[in-house]
Order: structure tokens, then C-alpha cells, then sequence
């Protein structure tokens, strides 16, 4: 809409360009300095409902349905760990979103630097979560070569995340249900994912389907590359692939909708 | 440089509350997709020379708000052109855009940001901020502590360490104990005299005639007037004084 000389317009581009990013950075560091600062066990919170949980279910599958998975206290945490973040990351970019409603009224700034920065918000909490669950391997099972691979699948689950709370972040501008409804369907992905159990224990048919969903190859990348020193090179690139094709997918559609956002709210 | 051209907004007011997907798929099915078409603006042409100072003043509802938010960006023609040629500041509605759940120097530094200000950069005026609003003990409450008073200073005091050559203001002068509203004429004195294009709205007829070289009248989301700032507040006054339309 404010038109730029062609000549100025490279220029103007980089400039803006800082100035998102200095929003980014302002906006996640508020948002962090929110979430942990303020409460007297920070973090220790935000470990507590995956702590209950590893619990709850490492009780069930040893002791009333045993499962048969080789270390499976550290699967049944490298599942829920990194399951709570991809929760925490789609839910957050929906608050978020809501919550910053009164500034985008008041003055004009693409509304996907929100999503970013509850994005990096979320992230630093998955970067502890994955430094515990290297340290959990190593003490109950020790180092493995692979272990210098992590960091990949660890991306692939960002990128992932992110654009899935782009999509959704679009939905629910337009209907402000959409966060009780992914409420309920993360809980089924909660179960079509391989988080208490393995996709191999499952029939031929049903696990094809199952490895339709980007989290069941986070996730069992995440665990050949702690747990079982297992590599693949087809299954890597395609998760990556994958994931970031759910990234460009989500924000393009959310880019499609972003000067829209404002008058949704 | 402001250049609106047939500028037209549409809302769609649903009838009902319809904010939810289960209401669209209940009214989808039941094929009755009621909303009412409001328009807040009606073909709205006119222009803003580098430098000058005009107001914009209406009736409650006459489109100004909207008018200066499709200027900011924040909304979208729904039909026609908006150009304009320089960096803008939106000062809509002092102080409500905060978050009130940041602490004031996050406010701060979080608005510097979206003005396009670097954080080396707001270190440096963050002490004149802190110093203009008259809040230099209260940096790290939350602003939801303090009162309206105090958040509307901070608005203030952040906007105008803007160097963008262009303002829209809407209804902000008014603000703080006589004290601050002094501080805060000097400060639209010096904008004047410095040469920033200002696009002000407001219904305080005295403020208007005041600063203002030019004066925009709208009613019904069309522009009905614009001329010297005496013509067009005794056009509002006889608007304002006509009984309301059916």
C-alpha cells in the first residue's frame, strides 16, 4: 500500500527485516520473562504435567501392560517430552495470538511475528527438555555415535510445530472454537503417535497410516538417535522434507491471512 | 504525502453472534447466512500535503477511526487506493495497545520495536521516556497495576519519540492533569512548527481549531466537508444540533 522506489526498495526490505526481528526478540523475551520469571519453580512447571505423565504411563506399561520396547522408560520420555512441546507450541501460538490482540488495533506489524516469538518461547523450553533427555540416555544407557545427529530431528520438530501453529493460528482467528477443538485432537494424535507404544506393534495397515503423521518419524528419528544408534538416510531426508514442507505450507497460508488478522479480533 | 482515492470499508455484522465454527456449520446447513453489510466508509477522496495539519472531525460513528486505521494499515480497503509516501506513526487510543500483562520497561522496549527502533536505540531514550511519563519508580510493575492515568503518560511519552514524518492521532491529546496536557501541547506545538504531517481526530472543537490548517468533516462514512477549520466546525455544529437522522 506505501509505495516504494524501486531503487529504495532493497533497502527498504533489509530495514524492515531488522525491525522484525527486533520485534521477535522483544516479544519472546517478554513472553519468556512471563512464563518463567514470575512463578517461584519456573521451569520446574512447565516439566511437571510430562513428569506426571511419564509416570502415569510408565506404571501402566510395565506393570499392567508390560511392553516388550528395549529401554523403555527412556522411549516412553523421548515420546512425551517432545510431544509436550509440540502441544505446548500450537496452543501457544493460539494464545498468543489472542493476546496480542489489543496491539494489532493499535498499530500496523505482521502479525507472524507473534507466532515467532511464542514459537521461540516454546523452543528454549524444548532445548532443556532435549539436554535432559541426552542426560537421562547417557546415564541409563551411555553415549552412542549418534547422539551428534539430534539436533536434526530436534529441528525437524520445530519447523513442524511452527507451521501447524501457523495453520492453526489462521483457523482460529476466523473461529474462536478452534482451540477447544484441537484440544480434543491432540489428544488423538496423542494416541495415533508412537509415544507409549511402538508403530511395530500395531497391523501392517493401520501403522502405514500412522506413519503418515510427521510426529511418528520425529519421534522415532529422536530415538534411533538417543536410544538405538539406528540410521537410515531415505527416512531422515524425508522427515526433513516433510517437516519442512508443513513449515512452508503453514506459513504461507498464514501470510494469505495476515492483514486480515486485525479485523478478526 | 496522503493520497486517498474512492476509499470504501465494509463490515459484515452478523446478525447473531457467529464467531465459532459450530455456529458457521449450523447456519451453513440451515442456509441462512444472515449479516448485515455496514458501511463505514463511502467513497472517501482526499489528500494530505507534506506539512500539514489537519483534523478530522464527525459525529460519533461518522468512520474517523476507521478512516485513520486503513491509513495505519491496520484494516483493509475493501475497495480503493491509499498512498502514501512516508513512514507512519499510528497514535490511536493512547495506552490500550499495551500489554498489560509486560511490566513497563517491556512495554517499552516492545514498542520501541514496532516503531522500528533497535534496543541500543531505546536504551538511549528509555531514561526520557521513563522521565516524560513521570513513571521512573514503577519500570518493572506490571502495567495492569497501574492506573489508566499513568498507562495513557507511558502511551504518550513512548509516541512521540517517533521520528516518523507522519501522525495519525485520534483523540489523545486529552490526556493526564492539566500538568501533563501542557507538556503534551508544547510537544504538538514543536511537531507543528518541525514540519510532521499530522492527521488528527478529534471531538474537541477548541484542539481542533487550535492546531489545524485544514479540517476533514465526514458523517455517515461519507466526507461531506473539508475547508477552513471555522467553516467546517460550524457545519458539525449544525449537524450535531439537527435531529438524528431515522
Amino acid at each position: 500500500m506505501s509505495g516504494t522506489s524501486p531503487p529504495g526498495a532493497r533497502r527498504h526490505r533489509m530495514r524492515d527485516l531488522r525491525k522484525y526481528v527486533t520485534i521477535i526478540r522483544e516479544l519472546a523475551i517478554a513472553d519468556f520473562r512471563l512464563k518463567y520469571h514470575d512463578s517461584a519453580l519456573g521451569y520446574i512447571w512447565s516439566m511437571l504435567n510430562p513428569l506426571l505423565m511419564f509416570v502415569i504411563y510408565y506404571f501402566v506399561f510395565t506393570r499392567i501392560f508390560p511392553s516388550s520396547i528395549a529401554h523403555y522408560p527412556l522411549f516412553l520420555m523421548a515420546g512425551i517430552l517432545n510431544y509436550a512441546f509440540f502441544q505446548d507450541c500450537t496452543f501457544s501460538a493460539m494464545n498468543s495470538l489472542f493476546g496480542k490482540s489489543h496491539l494489532m488495533k493499535k498499530i500496523y506489524f505482521p502479525k507472524s511475528v507473534i507466532i515467532f516469538a511464542s514459537s521461540i518461547t516454546c523452543s528454549i523450553s524444548l532445548l532443556i527438555n532435549t539436554v535432559v533427555l541426552l542426560l537421562m540416555a547417557l546415564l541409563l544407557k551411555g553415549p552412542i555415535p549418534l547422539m551428534v545427529l539430534l539436533p536434526l530431528p530436534v529441528i525437524c520438530l520445530i519447523l513442524f510445530s511452527v507451521g501447524m501453529a501457523f495453520i492453526l493460528a489462521t483457523l482460529f482467528a476466523y473461529f474462536r472454537d478452534m482451540s477447544q477443538i484441537w484440544g480434543v485432537l491432540v489428544l488423538v494424535i496423542f494416541w495415533v503417535s508412537p509415544i507409549v507404544f511402538d508403530v511395530d506393534v500395531l497391523p501392517q495397515a493401520i501403522s502405514n497410516f500412522v506413519y503418515f503423521n510427521p510426529l511418528t518419524r520425529i519421534f522415532g528419528l529422536i530415538r534411533h538417535y538417543t536410544i538405538y544408534n539406528y540410521f537410515n538416510l531415505r527416512f531422515l531426508l524425508m522427515t526433513v522434507l516433510y517437516s519442512l514442507a508443513v513449515f512452508a505450507a503453514g506459513y504461507l497460508i498464514f501470510r494469505r491471512h495476515e492483514d486480515r488478522i486485525a479485523e478478526l479480533f | 504525502m496522503i493520497r486517498v482515492r474512492n476509499l470504501s470499508k465494509v463490515f459484515k455484522l452478523p446478525h447473531a453472534r457467529k464467531k465459532t465454527l459450530f455456529h458457521n456449520i449450523v447456519s451453513l446447513a440451515s442456509e441462512r447466512y444472515e449479516y448485515e453489510e455496514l458501511y463505514a466508509l463511502r467513497d472517501i477522496s482526499f489528500d494530505v500535503g507534506d506539512g500539514e495539519f489537519v483534523g478530522v472531525i464527525g459525529r460519533n460513528g461518522s468512520g474517523k477511526s476507521t478512516l485513520l486505521r486503513i491509513l495505519a494499515r491496520i484494516y483493509q480497503p475493501t475497495s480503493g487506493s491509499v498512498e502514501i509516501r512516508d513512514e507512519i506513526y499510528p497514535l490511536l487510543e493512547l495506552g490500550v495497545g499495551f500489554q498489560m500483562d509486560f511490566t513497563v520497561r517491556d512495554n517499552i522496549y516492545l514498542y520501541g520495536s514496532l516503531l522500528g527502533r533497535s534496543r541500543k536505540e531505546m536504551d538511549r531514550h528509555f531514561p526520557a521516556i521513563m522521565e516524560f511519563s513521570e513513571l521512573e519508580r514503577f519500570a518493572d510493575a506490571r502495567l495492569e497495576k497501574l492506573s489508566t492515568g499513568m498507562q495513557m503518560r507511558l502511551g504518550f511519552a513512548i509516541a512521540i519519540q517517533s521520528t516518523a514524518p507522519i501522525m495519525l492521532v485520534d483523540e489523545v491529546l486529552a490526556v493526564g492533569d492539566s500538568v501533563f496536557s501542557e507538556k503534551c501541547r508544547r510537544v504538538f506545538w514543536n511537531f507543528k512548527q518541525t514540519g510532521k504531517t499530522i492527521l488528527l481526530v478529534s471531538h474537541d472543537m477548541g484542539t481542533i481549531r487550535e492546531y489545524c490548517n485544514r479540517v476533514l468533516l465526514m458523517d455517515g462514512g461519507r466526507l461531506i466537508g473539508e475547508g477552513q477549520p471555522d467553516a467546517m466546525i460550524g457545519l458539525y455544529h449544525d449537524l450535531v444540533n439537527a435531529p438524528a437522522e431515522s
